[in-house]
C-alpha cells in the first residue's frame, strides 16, 4: 500500500514543481493553479500514507485530511479571487498573484520622463499572457502637437 | 553580431525613415544590452534563415508570423501583433449577419481570396480594396485605413481565453478542498474505524481527476 502511495505521489511532486518556474516565465496562471493542482494531488497522497501508517489510530487519518483539504481550499479560496479580479479588470499581479505586478509603475515612469509630457496617467489590465495599456498623456506645450506626439 | 533584416511592409519597412523604427530600435537595445555590436545584413526570408540555422547570423528581424515553417529551425519572439481576416463593410452601412450571398471585394490572387472562396460569399476580385465601394475582405490592421467597421465577434481576440481557463482551475481547486473537507469531516465524526485505512482512502482515488493519476 505505501510503496503504491509513494508510486502514486512522486509523478505529481516532480511535475507540480517543473511547472511552477514556468508558469512565472510565460506569466501563465492557469499553469500555475495546475502546479498547484499537482500539489493537491500528492499532499493527498501524503495523508493516504498517514491514515496507512496509523491504523492503531484511527483518527488520525481523517485529522491529516481536514489540515490538507484546509490547504487546498486556501489556495483555491486565493485563485477564485484573483481570476475574478482578472475578469473584473483589476491591477495586474505577478503570475503567483502575491504582489502588483511592477509593469503599469514602469511605464508611467517612463511616459512621464519624455520630456513633451507634463503630466500623464496609465492604468493596464491584465488579458491573459498579455497586458493593455490605457495611457493618457497632458502635453508640456500646445505649440507643435501634431508634430511633437510622433516624436517617440 | 551579425544580423538579418527581412523586407515584408507593412511590418518592416526598409527605407531611410523606417530604419529607425521600433523593431530596429529594439534589436539595437538588446545589442546594446548584451555589449554587441550590430552588421545589418538585409535578404529574403529563406537566405536569412538558412544563414541563421549554420550560426552565420545571430538574429533575424523582420514581419514573421507565428506559424512560420523556420519556427522549426529559429526561436521566436512573442508575437507583438495577433491580426485576424475578416470581412468589413464601408462605415456607416449596417453590417450583415451573415456573408453569405454578400458581395466582398478581395485583392486578387492573395491568401485572403482562396479563404474567402472557402465561405459562401460572393468574391468579387479587385485591384485595391481600398477602393472598392461595398464589403471587403481585409486583415483587421487595415481597418482604420479604409474607413471601414469590423463585422467580427471577437475585436479584442481571444487573449482573454487565459482568464476564463485560469477561472475554471482556480474554481476546480475551490470545488476540490471543499469535496475532501467534507468527506474528512464526516469520517473523522462517523467513527468509522474499523475499516479505516481502506475506507478513507477511497475519496482520495477520486482524486485522480484533479491532474495526474494518484
Amino acid at each position: 500500500m505505501i510503496p503504491a502511495l509513494v508510486y502514486s505521489a512522486i509523478p505529481a511532486v516532480i511535475i507540480g514543481r517543473l511547472k511552477l518556474p514556468l508558469a512565472r516565465e510565460l506569466h501563465d496562471k492557469v499553469l500555475y493553479a495546475d502546479g498547484q493542482m499537482n500539489k493537491a494531488d500528492w499532499l493527498t497522497a501524503d495523508a493516504a500514507m498517514i491514515g496507512v501508517i496509523g491504523i492503531g489510530l484511527w483518527w488520525l487519518d481523517a485529522a491529516a485530511a481536514i489540515i490538507i483539504s484546509l490547504d487546498i481550499t486556501k489556495d483555491g479560496v486565493t485563485n477564485l479571487k484573483a481570476a475574478t479580479g482578472d475578469l473584473m479588470d483589476s491591477r495586474p499581479t505577478v503570475t503567483d498573484d502575491s504582489q502588483l505586478d511592477p509593469l503599469p509603475e514602469r511605464l508611467r515612469s517612463e511616459v512621464e520622463s519624455l520630456e513633451w509630457v507634463s503630466d500623464c496617467a496609465v492604468r493596464v489590465r491584465e488579458e491573459g499572457h498579455v497586458f493593455f495599456a490605457d495611457v493618457q498623456v497632458v502635453p508640456s506645450s500646445d505649440a507643435e502637437l501634431a508634430v511633437k506626439s510622433r516624436e517617440p | 553580431m551579425h544580423e538579418g533584416v527581412k523586407d515584408n511592409p507593412p511590418w518592416v519597412e526598409l527605407d531611410e525613415l523606417d530604419l529607425e523604427a521600433r523593431r530596429y530600435a529594439l534589436a539595437e537595445r538588446f545589442a546594446a544590452g548584451i555589449e554587441a555590436e550590430i552588421e545589418w545584413i538585409e535578404g529574403s526570408e529563406e537566405e536569412l534563415f538558412a544563414a541563421l540555422e549554420v550560426h552565420e547570423l545571430d538574429l533575424v528581424v523582420g514581419g514573421i508570423t507565428s506559424v512560420s515553417p523556420w519556427a522549426s529551425v529559429a526561436a521566436l519572439t512573442h508575437p507583438y501583433l495577433t491580426t485576424a481576416s475578416l470581412v468589413a463593410v464601408p462605415e456607416g452601412r449596417e453590417p450583415p449577419d451573415d456573408i453569405a450571398g454578400l458581395e466582398v471585394g478581395v485583392e486578387s490572387s492573395s491568401e485572403l481570396e482562396g479563404l474567402l472562396r472557402k465561405t459562401d460569399a460572393r468574391v468579387i476580385e479587385v485591384e485595391d480594396v481600398a477602393a472598392h465601394e461595398g464589403a471587403v475582405a481585409i486583415d483587421n490592421y487595415l481597418l482604420d485605413d479604409l474607413d471601414v467597421v469590423d463585422t467580427g465577434a471577437l475585436p479584442f481576440g481571444y487573449h482573454r481565453a487565459v482568464n476564463v481557463g485560469y477561472l475554471c482551475a482556480s474554481l476546480a481547486l475551490f470545488v476540490m478542498g471543499l469535496f475532501i473537507l467534507d468527506d474528512s469531516v464526516m469520517k473523522f465524526i462517523s467513527f468509522e474505524h474499523a475499516h479505516a485505512p481502506i475506507g478513507l482512502v477511497q475519496p482520495w482515488g477520486r482524486a485522480t481527476l484533479a491532474g495526474v493519476g494518484s
